[in-house]
């Protein structure tokens, strides 16, 4: 029986060993396992759901990969000999990965919050006070072929 | 060759006194133009109308849908009402969307005057060609769009000729642009706050930016200026008729060469014609020159206003990269608005003693989130592993990016022309688009990466990334339909007139004669808004 977003139990084994790879533990991140990229119903299944392109590319890929059982070894082979297939796989891993909310806390990112502009200054107004006294730069219609015209800025 | 002469057998929508092809930003400044002046006028758009709500900025999965659905390609977002390109012998590749709004729905809002200089670049530089007209006969339009799309920005830039303030102050340029600028300063380069059709302040009913750094992919807030809000409103108030999923197959021609309308599909069903006074098209540098070689008929056998055979040459697209410096300090730069923090015109000018002609603007922008550093094409470094941790932990909120934007000069090799397989939904030949990156643009590259290094290490940055070209990034398609007052070296007047047919115009960046190195929506409105007073004005005559 096909798993949700269309990734078959084999399939999902494949990938959590790809993500895990691809995204491993390290002493302030989170593997991919540890946040059970690839169980059914996890952020995997919500990037492929919302990008059915990627879903198409995807798994012919996992397919492929059960080849070379090296994930690593797979993954430098992937890049070197079908670089778009490596993108559609590190998109739609590190499109789940980063939308997990354990990844998300251990890097400090919570989405593209609103904030609220200042009323105030805009920074930098000392230094555009100095840039706005420098004489005109453009080049008009009185300036010559070589570019050192004469008139630069006169118009 | 069939004669495309109007077949009364097609179903027909009402007459109309200007036919618009096209709800982007020509159209829609057109279109508001003459409905307020009670000209009536309708809009063909193969799109639909898009609520700010769907876009997803505000949205947890932002930037897996922006690479997605909301991809500024039409080959990767494969939407609807899209048309595919052939993009094999294309260096550059064009970005646009299609929609009411068009292409502003995803630009940057980055709003830019034409340098006096982009004008006469032949007269100054013995390269490209001058344009018909100058910039003092553009300001007065220039003016007037700042207003109507509600620019935050400062006057004063000595890079410029005397201007206006703007409608808006200038948004915050963020901690990367304070250290950039100062940087720029300690180097006596020039720098400028952005300015930005995305509002600092309540506008004409509109909200100002909340930062969120989604430009890119439509904006939440209705902040960034997009047609569908600034114009579109206004002109359907006016009477304007805006029709939408409806795809223009053919412009229609009677025989004394007028156009007399268009005939298009209507949600993939029926060919319908549409019969009007006037054609206007404002379909963008690539949809244009499509439309009108896809017109060909028995009278005009290389397609419409093609007497010149340039419909679809001297296609220019702005080669583009960017260098990105690392800061050891939080900046926040995965929010702000884009839009530009800050601009330099540094290096934008022709100067004798380079190695090439012509030359770049920077745009200075903030950095976005984990994807955008985990999928950025890190030159000679693997991407996965504990190298995608470390990449993202440099990366988010610690950088800022110089944008390269430079200027290619036309060359008529560089073309948009009609492909023999592919074809859209609708089984129009889809447009088959050759760039190649000149001798000249490879060396303002060069020049400009290493510049915008050196100003990303003077502002502090322990750390920068470059590439040599990024050719996914063709933001602005221009020149495949340039303006003249020559009829065997030109497409349209200085009004954007056919040379070939009277009463059709076209007002998108096809028309361009030179394409600056800055962005060109502030031009291609201005322009557009420009020939809107030239068909009201010429109104009886035409109708003669």
């Amino acid at each position: 029986m096909t798993a949700r977003a269309g990734m078959s139990p084999g399939q999902r084994r494949r990938m959590a060993e790809l993500a895990d790879t691809i995204a491993p533990g390290t002493a302030l991140m989170p593997s991919a396992s540890a946040i059970g990229l690839a169980l059914e119903g996890s952020v995997i299944d919500r990037v492929l759901a919302l990008r059915r392109d990627l879903a198409a590319r995807v798994l012919p890929i996992l397919d492929g990969s059960v080849a070379t059982p090296d994930p690593a070894t797979f993954l430098d082979r992937l890049e070197r000999e079908t670089p778009g297939d490596f993108l559609v796989l590190m998109e739609v891993v590190s499109g789940a990965y980063y939308l997990a909310p354990e990844v998300r806390v251990a890097i400090g990112y919570f989405g593209q919050e609103a904030l609220s502009l200042g009323r105030g200054e805009i920074g930098g107004e000392d230094l555009l006070a100095a840039m706005m006294q420098r004489p005109p730069r453009w080049r008009g219609a009185g300036d010559t072929r070589d570019g050192r015209g004469p008139a630069a800025g006169a118009g | 060759m069939q004669a495309r002469q109007a077949d009364a057998s097609l179903t027909s929508e009402p007459r109309t006194e200007v036919l618009v092809v096209g709800a982007g930003l020509s159209g829609a400044v057109l279109s508001e133009r003459l409905a307020q002046a009670g000209i009536r006028v309708t809009c063909l758009e193969q799109g639909r109308r898009h609520d700010r709500a769907d876009y997803p900025g505000d949205k947890s999965f932002y930037e897996i849908a922006a690479l997605g659905p909301w991809h500024a390609s039409p080959n990767v977002r494969r939407a609807e009402a899209d048309y595919p390109l052939d993009e094999s012998e294309a260096e550059m590749k064009p970005l646009m969307f299609n929609g009411v709004g068009g292409s502003t729905i995803l630009f940057g809002g980055h709003w830019m005057r034409f340098l006096p200089s982009d004008f006469r670049t032949y007269s100054l530089d013995g390269v490209g060609d001058d344009w018909p007209i100058d910039y003092d006969e553009l300001a007065p339009y220039y003016d007037i769009v700042d207003r109507q799309f509600g620019v935050s920005g400062v006057a004063g830039d000595p890079a410029y000729p005397d201007r206006p303030d703007y409608p808006l102050p200038p948004l915050p340029i963020g901690r990367w642009g304070e250290k950039v600028a100062a940087g720029q300063e300690r180097l006596g380069w020039h720098w400028w706050p952005g300015s930005n059709a995305i509002l600092s302040r309540p506008y004409d009913g509109r909200r100002p930016c909340v930062q969120r750094s989604a430009c890119g992919s439509g904006c939440n807030e209705g902040a960034k200026a997009s047609t569908d809000l600034t114009h579109w409103p206004k002109a359907e108030s006016a009477g304007a008729r805006l029709v939408t999923g409806a795809r223009v197959c053919r412009i229609l021609c009677d025989g004394q060469g007028r156009a007399t309308g268009v005939v298009f599909r209507r949600e993939h069903g029926a060919e319908e014609a549409i019969h009007a006074d006037v054609v206007v098209l404002a379909a963008n540098a690539i949809g244009t020159p499509r439309l009108l070689l896809a017109s060909a008929d028995a009278a005009h056998p290389e397609g419409l206003a093609n007497s010149s055979g340039l419909v679809g040459r001297r296609l220019m697209m702005h080669p583009f990269t960017r260098v990105v410096g690392f800061f050891d300090e939080p900046l926040g730069s995965q929010q702000g608005h884009w839009g530009q923090s800050l601009y330099s015109m540094e290096y934008a000018e022709t100067v004798p003693d380079r190695d090439f002609v012509r030359g770049a603007k920077w745009n200075l922008t903030p950095t976005g989130g984990p994807l955008s550093a985990a999928l950025f094409p890190w030159p000679g470094e693997r991407l996965w592993g504990e190298a995608m941790h470390e990449h993202v932990s440099a990366w988010l909120g610690r950088t800022a990016i110089w944008g390269i934007s430079c200027e290619d000069l036309p060359d008529p090799e560089n073309c948009v022309t009609l492909d023999d397989a592919l074809v859209d939904g609708d089984g129009i030949a889809a447009p088959r688009i050759v760039y190649r990156t000149s001798e000249n643009s490879r060396r303002m590259l060069a020049f400009n990466v290493e510049r915008a290094t050196t100003s990303l290490k003077e502002s502090g940055a322990y750390r920068t990334v470059s590439l040599p070209i990024m050719p996914d990034y063709g933001w602005h398609p221009l020149g495949t339909c340039r303006m003249g007052s020559d009829a065997g070296a030109s497409v349209v007047d200085s009004w954007g007139r056919a040379h070939d047919h009277s009463n059709l115009f076209i007002v998108d960046g096809s028309v361009c004669v030179t394409g600056s190195s800055v962005n060109p929506a502030a031009t291609i409105a201005a322009l557009a808004l420009r020939t809107a007073d030239h068909i009201q004005s010429s109104r009886r005559e035409m109708h003669a």
